[in-house]
């Protein structure tokens, strides 16, 4: 009598198993396995594909072959680089206030502000150029998704052409055209500050 | 012959007792898990309409034997790619792609309770409790309810902008639909 009950339950309790599923099994159902996050985005700026896409020249480097875990280093580096943009962009901006006033000063008659002028209008030029490359050349993100209409990422992107351009003009005008200069110098700042005032998180 | 009278009974009491569950998958165009966040500055959401799930349901007891809801945390869209891309990188979704809950026994009889669960998002499993509202029917089950997450409990560094980290909440609400499984 005891063998048979000891037969039953051991079938009884085999019989469920079959059927029971654990938390893991369950999950596996799901198939997120299928589907694991791509190591690079579909979309990226042309100077981070040459240096970061599939074939990239950092690819080169076998410390940046492209694997899970030379991207996610490759994250913490643009994490860094993006913050660096981000100081040195206020860092500008204070140079092109300043440059505001001075060159408005200058502008009417102050010569003696000029070699001031031009000091601060190299280290804004060196500031402004170090910030952007800081950007172009970080590391591509995870996603980059094509959000429909407005949104502060698209902005910043635009007044980035704007002010990309109005600051090479600027430079270029600086020795002959004032009145050209000065035109292109509030084009800079102002697109400039609505790009970095604009930017949310 | 006696022992084979006894097996059978044993193998249709089983063939019963299985008989009495049955599956649901989450049907994810009808369903969705949104977080709410804060910065000093403005508060934004993030929606998820590729929500993954199964409940294992009991008929007979009218109860979920199991409850299996996963989401890839690349699908959280709060319509700000840079944002989106910055959560991906303090989340470390390449190595924890995505976040899941799991809890069992939910009596459906009642339409709405707290229950306790698991959670596990950045590759760290607590036990949370959560409001729960459901209704079952012979078309399917919907379930809804809402909990708050606090990311460094989840060793989640908080994101800054302009040296401001975000508030280290997270309120989590999700609406979702399931059908029978064939």
């Amino acid at each position: 009598m005891k063998k048979l009950a000891t037969l039953i339950l051991i079938f009884t309790v085999c019989w469920s198993g079959v059927f029971a599923q654990d938390q893991e099994e369950l999950f596996a159902q799901l198939e997120l396995e299928t589907s694991q996050t791509p190591l690079l985005p579909k979309r990226m700026i042309f100077t981070q594909r040459i240096l970061w896409g599939e074939n990239g020249l950092m690819r080169a480097s076998k410390k940046f072959e492209l694997s899970k875990e030379s991207r996610e280093q490759e994250l913490k580096i643009r994490r860094q680089m993006l913050k660096a943009h981000q100081l040195i962009g206020y860092a500008t901006l204070a140079g092109m206030v300043a440059q505001g006033v001075i060159g408005g000063k200058l502008y009417n008659g102050r010569y003696d502000l000029k070699d001031t002028h031009e000091t601060i209008g190299n280290l804004t030029t060196a500031t402004y150029f170090t910030g952007a490359a800081l950007a172009l050349f970080a590391p591509p993100p995870l996603i980059n998704k094509k959000v429909k209409g407005f949104s502060s990422t698209k902005l910043h992107k635009t007044m980035a052409t704007i002010h990309m351009s109005a600051m090479i003009a600027t430079n270029l005008l600086a020795e002959e055209e004032k009145s050209a200069h000065r035109a292109a110098a509030y084009t800079l700042f102002g697109s400039y500050a609505v790009a970095v005032l604009s930017f949310k998180f | 012959m006696k022992k084979l009278g006894f097996l059978l009974i044993a193998l249709l009491i089983s063939i019963d007792l299985m008989a009495q569950n049955q599956s649901y998958g989450v049907v994810t165009n009808q369903s969705s898990i949104v977080y709410s966040a804060k910065h000093l500055l403005h508060s934004w959401k993030g929606v998820n309409r590729n929500v993954l799930g199964i409940a294992v349901v009991d008929q007979q007891k009218q109860q979920i034997e199991q409850l299996a809801i996963a989401a890839k945390v690349s699908e959280f869209d709060s319509k700000n790619s840079n944002r989106d891309a910055h959560a991906l990188e303090v989340l470390e979704a390449l190595s924890y792609p995505t976040v899941k809950f799991y809890t069992t026994a939910i009596d459906l009889k009642q339409s709405s309770s707290i229950i306790e669960g698991e959670l596990t998002f950045h590759g760290q499993t607590k036990t949370i409790a959560l409001q729960l509202d459901r209704s079952f029917n012979k078309e399917g089950l919907r379930i809804s309810g809402n909990f708050a997450v606090i990311p460094s409990q989840y060793q989640i560094p908080l994101p800054s902008f302009l040296s401001v980290v975000i508030e280290d909440l997270l309120e989590v609400s999700f609406e979702l639909v399931l059908q029978p499984k064939d």
